[in-house]
């Protein structure tokens, strides 16, 4: 065996990482190459230098910090993955056809799986496959669960009200932390935001699409389908 | 009592038992976080992020993994959140290798009590510590995981999802980045 492919099982072989056979293999070629020798040498003495780095320990309150701020920001065992994406900030779901649950729960196993997903959701919006059916309502209920039990100001801003975050507010009547509105549509494709107290913009944690905002955020997108045309 | 009684306790409304958990993970995820943002402030901060995490997403622990396993992930993906941006500046260091025929130097470890070499022990404590962290990310992940955490390379792929070869690979490209590194501070 030439000394390229010993140098590849170097790394393995110091690691204790190979079968009996390569390891076998290894050792015949390192009795008879001073160059291989040499180069498992100073790759071993490496690793006993990496090994020797020394175990440090968390500080000592980390476990009461940690609790703390359980108990203080109530935070709360969440039991949808898209909530974890904002740390106060969850939706019940409330506002789109059950039917979609099971999408959004998908969505955010990772980074790259969303990224496919998003394009899985342009995909079938575009050909409208049967398994999803198009928001046609021109009626649209926006819902909003915040959880820290703060008086808030919350309203959603958007292509259909040129962004401005004071003309349509979101209500909270039950006082329940479910702040909803309804907004009248035409068919069309909107981009939108929730605004929390005038200055927190962030996109709906539970569109189905979204779109870079070109400010370093994103946009939540919304398409009405015109329903009525066959 | 093991961690999954523990989840299943949590889950059913017992959220004081979730302080057992972090007690018994706490030294792998700082230790984790430290070796990787090479600082104790970004170390008890990623730690804390990453229980906090982990207790809101604790409805989603697979059971079929280990809660190390998850528990790693968590903490991983906080530090790439974290320093994709860092990672992006070191990218540069990412070149193919070439060959390199000088010596690689290093000190060995002297376990003595003479004070001159425990400074010189610490020195290179600091030196080694520091040419892993200007390693780019992916890199300094194999070899904290590797190193630090004493990981074989079956869960090491596990916690990166990464085929074996690739971690493999990695681990490669990291040690020679790293002699590289060490033999232009020694």
């Amino acid at each position: 065996m030439n000394c390229k492919k010993i140098e590849e099982l170097l790394n393995p072989y110091v690691d204790q990482e190979l079968d009996a056979e390569s390891t076998q293999t290894v050792e015949e070629h390192l009795k008879s190459c001073p160059t291989c020798q040499d180069e498992y040498l100073k790759l071993k003495e490496m690793v006993a230098s990496l090994n020797f780095l020394p175990q440090v320990s968390a500080p000592q309150n980390l476990t009461q910090n940690i609790m703390a701020k359980i108990s203080q920001e109530e935070i709360q065992i969440q039991s949808s993955w898209i909530d974890h994406l904002k740390k106060q900030i969850s939706v019940p779901s409330l506002s789109f056809p059950r039917k979609w649950e099971s999408i959004f729960s998908f969505r955010l196993v990772g980074a790259a799986a969303a990224a496919v997903l998003v394009m899985f959701f342009a995909f079938t919006f575009i050909f409208n496959t049967p398994d999803t059916s198009p928001i046609c309502s021109a009626e649209v209920q926006f819902s909003l669960r915040i959880n820290d039990n703060k008086t808030h100001t919350v309203a959603i801003a958007g292509d259909f009200n040129n962004w401005d975050p004071q003309t349509n507010i979101l209500e909270d009547p039950e006082g329940d932390g479910i702040w909803t509105g309804t907004l009248k549509l035409e068919p069309g494709r909107y981009e939108y935001m929730f605004v929390m107290d005038g200055e927190n913009w962030f996109p709906d944690p539970n569109a189905l699409r979204y779109v870079k905002d070109g400010f370093g955020n994103k946009n939540a997108i919304l398409d009405i389908n015109n329903c009525n045309t066959t | 009592m093991d961690d999954l009684k523990i989840i299943e306790s949590c889950l059913l409304g017992n959220t004081q038992i979730f302080s057992r958990l972090i007690d018994n993970y706490k030294n792998m995820v700082y230790n984790l976080a430290y070796r990787m943002s090479n600082n104790p402030h970004d170390a008890e901060d990623v730690s804390q992020e990453a229980f906090l995490r982990a207790y809101q997403s604790l409805a989603h622990f697979n059971p079929s993994y280990k809660f190390s396993t998850w528990l790693y992930q968590i903490t991983l993906n906080i530090i790439r959140d974290k320093y994709k941006k860092k990672d992006i500046d070191y990218d540069s260091l990412d070149a193919p290798i070439e060959k390199d025929d000088s010596e690689f130097y290093h000190q060995p470890a002297d376990l003595s009590n003479n004070p001159e070499q425990i400074i010189a022990q610490k020195e290179n404590l600091r030196i080694i510590q520091q040419a892993i962290y200007s390693l780019p990310l992916k890199y300094r992940e194999v070899i904290v995981l590797r190193h630090l955490q004493d990981l074989s390379y079956i869960e090491i792929s596990s916690i990166l999802k990464l085929p074996q070869g690739t971690v493999k690979a990695h681990l490669y490209r990291a040690r020679e980045q790293l002699k590289k590194i060490l033999l232009n501070s020694g």
